[in-house]
């Protein structure tokens, strides 16, 4: 506990996580045969299984996080999203002027896609059988999500921080736990010092991959003559390879230190109404390590270490992540447990549509 | 906390006197077992129960013959599970092979052409960036072979012109070489060093025809499709493969897709030539180009998922012959 004192009375609450490697493996490999068998309509009930296995493993206090959708919830929303799809590319080829106006309901019907998806989310899980709500507004959806990725492309990418932190902000202050809202604060500056470290990544690894080829790559384009000789086209082989070096090796993994480096300011940053906050303190080169370690291994064998790497990244998560409630958490659950409806709001027909988020 | 069972009736008791909830045992649910986790019992007022006694809450509540607890007997990590791997193989296997393709082809067919138009558009941009400079090719260069385009495209049939904007692009690609590629909307692009290399009508012929066979057999937009389904497959039958594998999967598999594949390739020749010997061109001069890039071309690199170039003259003249 480095930059947090624990108020009087109150005590660090750590996050447990009981997931196994071999449990989570025979659940996953069934849900995977049944939903190839299913030509993909059980993915929704794998998906319940998924969650369920993954919150109800987590426990905070002695109490359990839940997942209560079902799986028709999930199958419905999804059936609407393909079929919206569907009839979307139909109406543009049977009358393309119509194109316009679509693209218009579109800037409409994104954001508030990523609101209800996140009011589903929120409502279908619980924490000590007492609901989470989500109630972020859709015109904070549409200028965090369509607007101002636009405007950070025209600055080059250089106030990404900025979003980054908008969208955690709109993410986690949009949630709520009973009648206690989140709220999330975080310093500019260690946005910045994440984004730093991850484009020194790529100017440095970038810039020595494409140094080693380029006093290879100077004769061919200093020199006409070379240019137009045969013989050098297979530059363009070598040239064609470094930059799919440069993705893989330089740009890729730059998203990842991203996340490394940001995740302990994300995490640090969330608060609960009532004075409750969040600590976080992993190590960003464990994490990576272990990101990268974990894909090597899916891929040597076939994908069968999926579930261990899952249960790998969640265990070391949780193990470094812990609760600080102002008081006794049992005060929290108290107060939460008053305030929330154990059954959880009524759904609208829309509201099963679940859609993974960058946030 | 005591849960019981008094004929139709499920009981919640405390110390064996105090009654917190007598209902109809329809009104309570019981949630279907997962790994270790505590059972579950909701009462219709959302009132949780949970108990490690898995066979005994069954017993009260009844449930043990379900799809459910089936299911749960399957998941337990024992030998047999070997099976339902290699089953699993088996069904990757055919969704690759058979459904992948099913739902390629569907995508493919619904793509509205304005969107097809986009994706040329911006892909030029981003090569005029990345890759190509203005070119350097005379007039009179760019209005022969945009005139000799223009002649191949009047030969097909109205099925394959109206969904695409079909068009000629000139661009000097330093490193290239003689090259051309196209683009899903209708876009084909030469490069300078192919106009410049070969003074040979035949041989251009046989290169846009190529080109604009990729367009009208939509090869480029089936291998985009193949590798955004790829990656949603995976999502869907796998789940979340962390946060490298996610990222190589979407964007290195799209970026990979750009480059035909062989089956592409030989289609595009065959199509290529018959439109190119409709208009009167003569296919060897497609079987030039490719004995040349037999000789130049390498094995690596750009022409790396192209067959090899005397494979491909080979059948070109085998095409030839059935004339």
């Amino acid at each position: 506990m480095s930059s947090f004192s624990t108020r009087a009375g109150s005590v660090e609450e750590p996050v447990e996580f009981n997931g196994r490697a071999g449990e989570w493996f025979g659940i996953w490999i069934i849900n995977l045969l049944l939903t190839i068998v299913t030509i993909g309509i059980y993915s929704a009930w794998a998906k319940v299984r998924r969650e369920q296995y993954f919150k109800r493993n987590t426990v905070i206090g002695g109490r359990s996080f839940d997942y209560h959708a079902t799986g028709w919830q999930i199958l419905k929303g999804r059936l609407i999203l393909i079929g919206a799809y569907i009839l979307l590319n139909l109406v543009l080829v049977a009358f393309p002027p119509l194109g316009i106006i679509l693209l218009i309901g579109l800037l409409v019907a994104i954001p508030w896609l990523i609101v209800n998806a996140l009011k589903f989310n929120a409502r279908v899980t619980s924490w000590a059988n007492v609901r989470f709500d989500f109630n972020g507004s859709k015109m904070d959806a549409f200028i965090t999500f369509m607007l101002l990725p636009i405007g950070v492309m025209l600055t080059l990418y250089t106030t990404l921080p900025f979003l980054s932190r908008r969208a955690n902000r709109f993410a986690i202050g949009g949630h709520s736990i009973g009648n206690h809202r989140f709220d999330f604060s975080a310093s500019i500056g260690s946005y910045y010092k994440a984004f730093g470290i991850s484009v020194a990544w790529i100017v440095i690894v970038g810039g020595l991959m494409i140094a080693s080829v380029l006093p290879a790559l100077t004769v061919i384009f200093s020199d006409p003559a070379a240019l137009e000789d045969p013989a050098n086209i297979g530059m363009m082989g070598a040239f064609i390879g470094v930059i799919y070096g440069v993705l893989f090796v330089a740009i890729l993994p730059a998203a990842l230190i991203y996340r490394a480096f940001l995740r302990n300011t994300i995490i640090n940053g969330v608060s609960l109404e009532g004075g409750h906050r969040m600590f976080s303190d992993i190590s960003p080169m464990k994490f990576i390590w272990i990101a990268l370690s974990n894909a090597v291994v899916i891929v040597l064998t076939l994908g069968l270490m999926l579930p261990w790497a899952q249960i790998r990244m969640t265990t070391y998560l949780a193990s470094k992540t812990s609760v600080l409630p102002n008081g006794s958490l049992d005060q929290l659950h108290g107060q939460v447990q008053a305030e929330g409806t154990a059954a959880g709001d009524a759904f609208g027909d829309f509201e099963g549509i679940d859609m993974g988020l960058p946030v | 906390m005591r849960l019981e069972r008094r004929g139709d009736r499920i009981v919640l008791i405390e110390d064996g006197r105090t009654v917190w909830r007598d209902v109809l045992a329809d009104d309570v649910k019981l949630d279907p077992p997962l790994g270790r986790t505590a059972r579950r019992v909701t009462f219709a007022d959302g009132t949780l129960f949970e108990t490690e006694e898995s066979a005994r809450v069954e017993e009260i509540i009844g449930g043990r013959r379900s799809f459910w607890n089936r299911l749960h007997g399957a998941e337990t990590f024992s030998p047999r599970l070997v099976g339902v791997v290699l089953a699993a193989f088996v069904g990757i296997y055919l969704v690759y092979r058979y459904g992948l393709e099913l739902v390629v082809a569907v995508a493919v067919w619904l793509t509205p052409p304005i969107l097809l138009q986009t994706i040329d558009s911006g892909t030029m941009q981003t090569m005029d960036v990345v890759l190509f400079e203005p070119s350097e090719l005379s007039a009179d260069d760019q209005a022969r072979l945009t005139e000799m385009h223009g002649e191949l495209v009047a030969l097909l049939p109205e099925d394959d012109v109206t969904p695409f904007e079909h068009r000629l692009l000139f661009r000097d690609a330093p490193g290239m070489g003689p090259n051309a590629m196209a683009l899903p909307g209708g876009t084909v692009v030469v490069t300078d060093a192919l106009v410049k290399e070969f003074d040979d009508p035949d041989l251009h012929a046989g290169v846009i025809g190529h080109e604009i066979a990729h367009v009208t057999e939509k090869h480029g937009l089936t291998a985009l499709y193949r590798s955004i389904g790829i990656y949603v497959a995976v999502a869907l039958i796998a789940g979340d493969t962390g946060p490298i594998l996610e990222d190589v999967l979407l964007e290195g598999n799209v970026l990979l897709s750009l480059s035909h594949s062989r089956a592409a390739e030989r289609e595009a020749d065959q199509v290529g030539v018959e439109l190119a010997m409709e208009a009167g061109y003569d296919p060897e001069g497609l079987i030039r180009f490719f004995e040349w890039v037999d000789e130049y071309g390498g094995d690596g690199g750009f022409y790396s998922t192209h067959p090899g170039g005397l494979e491909r003259a080979d059948a070109i003249r085998e095409l030839r012959d059935q004339r």
